[in-house]
């Protein structure tokens, strides 16, 4: 295929941190590997790309919080459809031929979408004693099993509630944002201890209300669980061409 | 304008306006955002691998042991008033998923870039 093999032999390839549409203004910091920020253009869109390295490009810690930083920053001045840390071309002229001209309508479209919206994150957990210490008063049956079962079974007994508490508390969370959503993906959770991870779709005018909801709900559950809210962010969980 | 008495929600909760570590950064980069086509992503070493070792997988056996020593060490007769100078501070999974994002990045970074095997922190 042509950006494959385009890239053989080349000292520099094209990274591709997000496309807007046209603007002059290009970020001054540094991009992925150090390169200087440029925009591509091709009719009314703007790539926002820099030139890598062809060989040897790392996901280096430095690299990636400069990935999310541009993209941060182009999201701040106006709309834009992140991409997914690593999309590379072969150059200048790939961009334009295999992603602004070819994929134009889509990507448009995707910028129509998500004009005015943005995307927040929101994950809770637990404080494992405290929590441990309410699912025990909640159940007095656990307390009992301290003394009559083996560790492996008081264990379970234990795991099970506080699986059945976070589903409730997930659920709780889940539907207090998701009312202000137009759309939700929920990440794998990591932890047992681990409510909800998740982002939501939501309109900026709605930012203020969000904010409202879920404070008062870390308010409630602020004796056993830790929130963690971020935004307003670029759309990365709600982008995809099959969804434009 | 804080009024003591009734409390404020949002002292509660603050929003941060963007992400605040290189594990949440990892979060929305790494396996978000448009993918426009597979053949034109040129490979970057050791992405797959930090997704990968990002995912915190406890086994349920060594879960039940844990839980039911944390249970066994509460002192069901500590009034909650008690406990409240032990809430600040506590954000121990936090900090673990933390380090063991960071430390999945330092195992295929680290030194002078040196390709880590896949499986090196599996142990």
């Amino acid at each position: 295929m042509a950006g494959a093999t385009a890239t053989a032999g080349r000292a520099t390839c094209t990274y591709v941190y997000a496309v807007g549409r046209a603007s002059k203004k290009t970020s001054r910091r540094e991009g992925v590997g150090g390169g200087k920020v440029e925009a591509v253009g091709y009719r009314d869109l703007t790539a926002i790309t820099s030139a890598v390295p062809a060989q040897g490009l790392r996901a280096r810690r430095r690299d990636l919080l400069r990935h999310a930083e541009i993209v941060q920053e182009a999201f701040e001045r106006s709309t834009v459809v992140p991409l997914r840390f690593g999309t590379t071309l072969a150059d200048r002229d790939a961009v334009v031929e295999e992603l602004l001209a070819p994929a134009y309508d889509q990507l448009v479209g995707l910028l129509r979408r998500f004009d005015g919206l943005a995307e927040v994150t929101v994950r809770a957990f637990y404080r494992e004693e405290e929590v441990l210490r309410e699912i025990v008063r909640e159940h007095p049956r656990l307390a009992r099993l301290r003394d009559t079962a083996s560790p492996l079974e008081l264990g379970e007994a234990v795991a099970k509630a506080l699986a059945a508490k976070r589903d409730a508390a997930a659920a709780e969370i889940v539907d207090t944002v998701g009312r202000f959503a137009l759309d939700v993906a929920l990440d794998e959770r990591r932890t047992e201890l681990e409510i909800v991870r998740g982002a939501f779709l939501i309109d900026r005018d709605a930012l203020a209300s969000v904010d409202r909801e879920l404070a008062e709900l870390a308010r409630a559950q602020a004796e056993t669980t830790v929130f963690k809210y971020t935004g307003p962010l670029p759309p990365h969980h709600f982008v995809s061409f099959a969804a434009g | 304008m804080a009024i003591a008495t009734q409390g404020t929600a949002s002292n509660y909760l603050q929003r941060a306006p963007s992400p605040s570590g290189l594990a949440d950064v990892v979060d929305l980069i790494l396996d978000k955002g448009l993918v426009i086509d597979a053949y034109v992503r040129v490979a970057v070493i050791g992405i797959e691998l930090v997704t990968i070792d990002a995912r915190i997988v406890i086994a349920s056996v060594d879960t039940y042991l844990r839980f039911a020593e944390a249970v066994n060490r509460l002192d069901l007769t500590q009034t909650e008033a008690a406990g409240l100078a032990e809430l600040r501070g506590d954000n121990s999974e936090e900090e673990k998923a933390k380090g063991a994002v960071e430390g999945a990045k330092r195992a295929f970074t680290g030194g002078n870039g040196k390709r880590s095997k896949s499986g090196s922190r599996r142990d």
